[in-house]
């Protein structure tokens, strides 16, 4: 072994690099619920910048469909009028010779397609349980980085569950709408 | 003499005495050193072999965090800035800590050293179902990190070529706590893989084997391997050759 991995390797152990982030654990009626905004979107890009020397990471997706808007008067200042496109910032990233890390706040890459429900307000993750409301179409199933399927169970009924069975993703699309409206 | 001898090594007090994290409550309430302190109490309850030492200057800080910007559902963010002396943060929301102790007994756990994981305290996803105290399943994690292999990234106990397509899959990533980031600088670069190479050198497993299969030198290549018995052949009969093993993916 090297004496330099060793050495890397003990002061690892000693000193607990490993450190990490915890939330409240959310299920799929409390993501619903708290969804001020919801859409079906596709990244179109992401770009770095520092906002009080703390790089954030802006993502500017597509929409496909608004799932759920905020009304203009909960949008005093208009982030929500383009039913377009939204951008949404999350901690973590490199420029201006900064880099910071932040764990577990999702990362996206343009092109990704996802189901996304966020808050309106600035947060380190302005996702609905900070990394939990987000799921990817990943071999046509949609899928969040927890491992967990946003699908649906044989009735039809919206689920949320690690080893649920995956369904058309429109249809999938269609259930959150439906869901979101009968709140 | 001796006092020049105290001089020179004085700089390097710090060093010698550091500390495995500081608690810096800032403005916010003072209950945090107390918070922390039963945490790692708790974690010495469940393993009494475990000890960390809190003090000023060390890499990592545990500090409150603005709870408006960690928002509702956040209950602790680490975050790494590889450029300050201090390079890591742990973020504590000054609301819902107190609501949820459990996060800090996961904070101090991966502070010993063990892996978050979907089981007990090491579970970051704090629900109902979070024990209140570190588990058997958490000490054991703790107990498996510790006498892990080092470069060793999947876990199987050697450091192989499987270990190498890990690396290289993650190269390039970005974060905390990723296997590959072997220098613990934020990111999986070059220079991880130099190290994880210097490693190799040791050998290669054997696919469906744990034990890596050492290579022979010429000397050796005539010698039945050790695991191999061979039968005991009649008079007259051929001399069975051992099996060489299988090398295919």
């Amino acid at each position: 072994m090297s004496r330099k991995l060793r050495t890397i390797t003990l002061l690892m152990l000693l000193s607990g690099l490993a450190l990490a982030t915890t939330w409240r654990q959310l299920s799929l009626t409390e993501l619903l619920a708290a969804a001020e905004v919801a859409v079906h979107a596709v990244v179109d890009s992401t770009t770095v910048e520092l906002v009080d020397g703390e790089p954030w990471t802006h993502v500017t997706f597509t929409v496909r469909a608004g799932l759920a808007w905020p009304s203009a008067d909960d949008d005093p200042e208009e982030l929500w009028q383009d039913p377009g496109s939204i951008t949404l910032e999350f901690l973590g990233g490199a420029a201006g010779g900064v880099t910071l890390n932040a764990d577990q706040v999702p990362s996206f890459e343009a092109g990704d397609e996802v189901i996304l429900f966020a808050y309106t307000g600035r947060y380190y993750s302005p996702l609905v349980g900070f990394n939990q409301a987000a799921w990817w179409l990943t071999d046509g199933t949609w899928r969040g980085r927890d491992g967990r399927l946003l699908g649906l169970d044989a009735s039809g009924e919206l689920v949320l569950e690690s080893d649920g069975v995956g369904a058309d993703p429109e249809a999938v699309v269609a259930a959150v709408q439906a869901a979101l409206e009968a709140r | 003499m001796r006092r020049a001898v105290l001089i020179l090594l004085l700089p390097l007090a710090p060093v010698l005495m550091a500390a495995d994290y500081t608690v810096d409550p800032g403005d916010g309430p003072l209950t945090l050193h107390a918070d922390v302190e039963a945490a790692v109490l708790a974690w010495r309850n469940a393993e009494p072999s475990v000890s960390l030492e809190e003090g000023a200057g060390a890499e990592r800080v545990i500090t409150w965090g603005d709870p408006d910007l960690m928002g509702p559902d956040l209950v602790t963010l680490t975050v790494q800035q590889p450029s300050e002396p201090q390079p890591y943060r742990v973020l504590v929301h000054t609301e819902l800590a107190g609501d949820w102790p459990e996060a800090l007994l996961h904070e101090v756990g991966l502070l010993l050293g063990a892996p978050a994981g979907p089981e007990g305290v090491m579970n970051p996803a704090l629900s109902a179902d979070t024990p209140d105290e570190p588990e058997p399943s958490d000490v054991a994690a703790l107990t498996s990190a510790r006498s892990q292999v080092p470069g060793d990234l999947n876990g199987d106990g050697v450091v192989d070529w499987l270990d190498l397509l890990e690396l290289a899959s993650e190269h390039g990533r970005r974060g905390l706590n990723i296997a590959a980031d072997l220098d613990g600088d934020g990111v999986v670069t070059d220079e991880d893989l130099r190290m994880l190479r210097e490693e190799l050198d040791y050998g290669f497993t054997v696919p469906g084997s744990r034990e890596p299969a050492v290579e022979q030198d010429a000397e050796e290549s005539d010698q039945p391997r050790p695991e191999q018995e061979l039968p005991e052949v009649p008079d007259g009969a051929p001399t069975p050759v051992p099996a060489e093993p299988d090398d295919s993916p």
